[in-house]
């Protein structure tokens, strides 16, 4: 599946006058993938960002950014915790969800010192992480439908979560 | 000075030339009155600060209903003209005030004086202006001695563009016809006047603040300078977008009411059964006239067609096959052949084999009307599945959308992997973090695929709403067969068991459901000829827009706007030089298509010394003014700088700007300046060139009579 470069047009051929054998070239051509503008790192950690500044002190457990993030992937997701949330559909441990690249996401955005892990594990914003988030909720129109579920959300802290989801989180 | 140096001097046609003022403040001591007549070419308005010389100037625009271009919070003109005045008998009230101006269009034509209230006192507005055909000021002419005059209103809704309004009598007098132009509420409207007459004036307090001219923007025209220089510049581009405006609107009219008629068509014909077959419409969003005219031919006509039995048939055809059905029953009739039960004519084999029949055929149409059934709960929710895959690509597109904005936000806090998409402790590529096969396609190019993905979605569900209603139409038809096939079961199973001699039932019922059907059929013919008509007509005429569209060509600048921009660019750069401007090199300072000065291409935000910034706007007021005066322009012929000098201009610039404005002054029309520089300093910098001069006499302009 890999990409073969030459010098001979894509789909061309050569052809030998003296035996009259047509010799084509064959060009493998690998398509690139779409890739889910969640699974950016341009996208995730500005979501990592506008996620923990909404929560009390700038400062979340692991274990909520994962529902949190996780519920900012879609319509569906969106919907599902919302419908969680005012208790219009039981939140079980059936329905926990995670997110797979929140480490990575953690890991550069900790490497850009935009978030650092507090003395309880907790995940918080450095002041860099504050000005960012800041420069995010200054444009109005910036993550309009991510800001107003965390608006919906609000106050998001602990012991709202598990209030709201019945301790249906993962304990890391 | 005055009228008789207007009469023998060659102003150009189309200009205002002001011949005299008069201001008047109505006071308990008597009239506090200014009042001075103008010639051609430069003058200059000398006194000390808060002398009256921006009132005087400003008055000239007041009386002319233009206090747009000046107007502050604190009030249209100064206390003095509005609330008390500075007299030598000491402060005092003022009771009633007004401004009067001579002037005439062209400068030999017609002259006129009008009268416009500043403080009405108990009677007049300051929202009329009134007009009298005659030289009042220059020849003394007393209010009782002139006549009724006409009146005409400034600041008032409608006033802009309506018969009685100034602004429009201004533009007709000067020639102008206004174009069209977009506005941020989405409507055409005229260019207003005071907005072109935004490049004749530069206000003292805030006029000099920019590098380009100040015009107001409270009308809400979209980029209101530009369209004001292009006015004046009277480029071919304005004119033509001005008539593409207006075409775009008549399309917009055309393809609202081609909307309308289409529907009623179409519901008219579902609620009979019946479909409408129009032919396709030009495409009003190609980029060229063969592309909207692709696949269009105006002479093939719309169709109405009806179901008859298992085809589709067109409505004359149908009608007429009914019609014929009761000519032949009528005929029938009146030679006694109508089948009774029992007689010869009637036939109990043929009755059974039509019951059969009959019976099949309604098993058969009920088939279909399930499967039809079973296929729009299929459409049904597809169309869904469709609707939730929208949302969903659309919701992606917004968020790829906004990668660029967060990345742009975080370029400073996190620019490894915000601006650049690296790690940033490694500083390798953060692709193959992103994807686990490493081979992503750029957010360019995703976007492009969601883009695509929408259309390509937009396009099954229109295909999907097409088929459920081209259903809905086959379920009508259907039911009213299934309707029809139901009574002409019931009246056969009728004819087989009645006594002989009675009349055929099925035979009745036949001719009822027929007559009721060429009824239907027929009212359908009378509600859709007119707007089939109608709609060949919308056709039609959408067609001639664009091509008239079309031929007005592309909606850039055209060569000769190009010459007109090339020319005033010389102008301008040569009196960039004169006015020793260095911030740039003048030479490579151009005017864009936004109508502002640019270096290089690239705007000046000016990060040179204030004063070039000065210098910059009076290079281009006076280069346009130099190269827009009719007729190779329509600059109106009048320019009023207040307090040119500003932020410590150099004298040796401000020289080169009085000469210049006393040359072109007198080749020109009429320039206003005001200032603070002795009249010694006046005669040394403009040597021999003749000058209009005005000291305002002891600090103050207005004095008792």
């Amino acid at each position: 599946l890999n990409q073969v470069e030459g010098n001979a047009p894509p789909g061309g051929h050569t052809y030998d006058r003296g035996t009259g054998i047509i010799n084509p070239e064959v060009m493998f051509q690998q398509y690139r993938s779409v890739l889910r503008v969640n699974e950016r790192v341009a996208w995730r950690i500005p979501v990592l960002v506008l996620v923990v500044s909404k929560f009390r002190g700038q400062r979340a457990s692991v274990a909520n950014l994962h529902l949190m993030i996780w519920a900012m992937k879609s319509a569906v997701t969106r919907a599902l915790i919302s419908a969680w949330w005012e208790g219009r559909q039981p939140a079980d441990l059936a329905t926990i969800r995670t997110d797979p690249h929140l480490e990575v996401t953690l890991g550069l955005a900790a490497a850009e010192d935009l978030v650092a892990i507090g003395r309880t594990g907790r995940v918080e914003l450095t002041e860099r992480g504050k000005e960012f988030a800041a420069l995010i909720d200054g444009d109005s129109e910036l993550m309009s439908i991510e800001k107003d579920l965390l608006r919906e959300l609000a106050p998001l802290n602990e012991s709202s979560i598990l209030r709201h989801m019945g301790g249906a989180s993962i304990d890391y | 000075m005055s009228r008789v140096f207007f009469a023998t001097w060659e102003a150009p046609p189309l200009t205002i030339s002001v011949h005299a003022v008069r201001l008047v403040a109505e006071t308990s001591a008597g009239p506090a009155v200014f009042s001075h007549d103008f010639g051609p070419g430069l003058t200059v308005v000398r006194g000390s600060n808060t002398s009256g010389k921006s009132l005087l100037v400003q008055s000239i625009l007041y009386a002319l209903g233009l206090d747009d271009l000046f107007a502050t919070r604190q009030g249209t003109l100064t206390r003095a003209m509005s609330i008390d005045v500075d007299t030598a008998e000491g402060t005092l009230p003022v009771i009633r005030s007004f401004v009067e101006l001579q002037f005439a269009i062209p400068a030999d034509g017609p002259i006129l004086t009008v009268r416009r209230y500043v403080n009405p006192g108990e009677s007049g507005s300051p929202h009329l202006i009134h007009v009298w055909p005659m030289a009042a000021l220059t020849e003394s002419v007393p209010l009782s001695d002139r006549g009724v005059g006409t009146d005409y209103y400034v600041n008032r809704k409608g006033a802009a563009t309506g018969s009685a309004g100034f602004h429009p009598y201004l533009a007709d007098l000067l020639g102008w016809q206004l174009p069209s132009v977009a506005t941020y509420d989405g409507v055409q409207r005229p260019l207003y006047v005071q907005i072109i007459l935004g490049v004749c004036y530069v206000d003292q307090k805030r006029g000099w603040g920019g590098i380009v001219p100040q015009v107001p923007t409270k009308y809400g025209i979209v980029e209101p300078l530009r369209r004001a220089v292009e006015f004046v510049l009277d480029l071919d581009f304005l004119r033509r977008q001005s008539e593409r405006r207006d075409i775009d609107d008549r399309l917009n009219a055309i393809l609202t009411r081609e909307e309308y008629v289409r529907g009623r068509l179409d519901s008219a014909a579902r609620s009979r059964g019946g479909r409408i077959i129009l032919p396709p419409l030009p495409n009003t969003r190609s980029r060229s006239l063969k592309g909207a005219m692709a696949g269009v031919v105006l002479d093939e006509v719309a169709r109405v067609q009806v179901m008859t039995d298992d085809h589709w048939e067109s409505l004359d055809e149908a009608i007429e096959s009914l019609e014929q059905q009761r000519q032949r029953r009528a005929i029938a009739a009146v030679e006694a052949t109508s089948p009774t039960v029992g007689e010869d004519g009637f036939n109990l084999r043929e009755a059974e084999d039509a019951l059969r029949l009959a019976e099949s055929r309604l098993q058969q149409v009920s088939a279909r009307l399930t499967v039809l059934n079973e296929s729009d709960s299929f459409l049904e929710m597809q169309l869904g599945a469709l609707g939730r895959r929208l949302d969903a690509t659309e919701d992606e597109k917004r968020r790829y959308g906004q990668l660029q904005t967060l990345a742009n936000l975080g370029s400073q806090l996190a620019e490894s992997t915000l601006s650049d998409g690296d790690c940033p402790t490694c500083h390798q590529s953060l692709i193959g973090i992103e994807a686990i096969e490493g081979n992503a396609m750029s957010v360019e190019e995703t976007n492009h695929v969601l883009t695509q993905e929408n259309v390509t979605v937009l396009g099954l569900i229109e295909q999907a709403e097409s088929a459920i209603a081209s259903s809905e139409v086959k379920r009508t038809v259907w039911m009213r067969q299934m309707a029809e096939l139901r009574g002409e079961i019931r009246a056969l199973k009728s004819d087989l068991t009645s006594a002989f001699g009675s009349p055929s039932i099925a035979e009745i019922q036949r001719a009822v459901t027929e007559e009721t059907r060429l009824s239907t059929l027929q009212q359908l013919m009378v509600q859709t000829i007119e707007d089939v008509h109608e709609w060949q007509q919308l056709r039609g005429e959408t067609a001639e827009a664009l091509i008239a569209r079309f031929a007005l060509g592309s909606s850039e600048l055209s060569n000769d706007d190009k010459i007109k921009m090339e020319q005033w660019e010389i102008h301008f750069r040569a009196l960039l030089e004169d006015f020793e401007f260095v911030s740039a090199n003048p030479q490579r300072v151009s005017i864009s298509e936004e109508m502002k000065p640019v270096v290089d291409g690239y705007d000046i935000s000016f990060q040179g010394s204030a004063s070039d910034g000065i210098r910059l706007r009076w290079a281009y007021l006076l280069s346009l003014w130099q190269r827009t005066m009719p007729p190779a322009g329509l600059h109106p012929g009048l320019l009023i700088m207040d307090e040119p000098g500003q932020q410590g201009v150099e004298a040796s610039a401000l020289e080169g700007l009085y000469r210049r404005c006393a040359d072109l002054g007198l080749a020109h029309g009429q320039l206003f300046l005001t200032t603070s520089e002795s009249r010694e300093q006046l005669e040394e910098w403009l040597g021999d060139r003749p000058f209009n001069y005005i000291e305002i006499d002891q600090g103050r302009l207005l004095h008792l009579s």
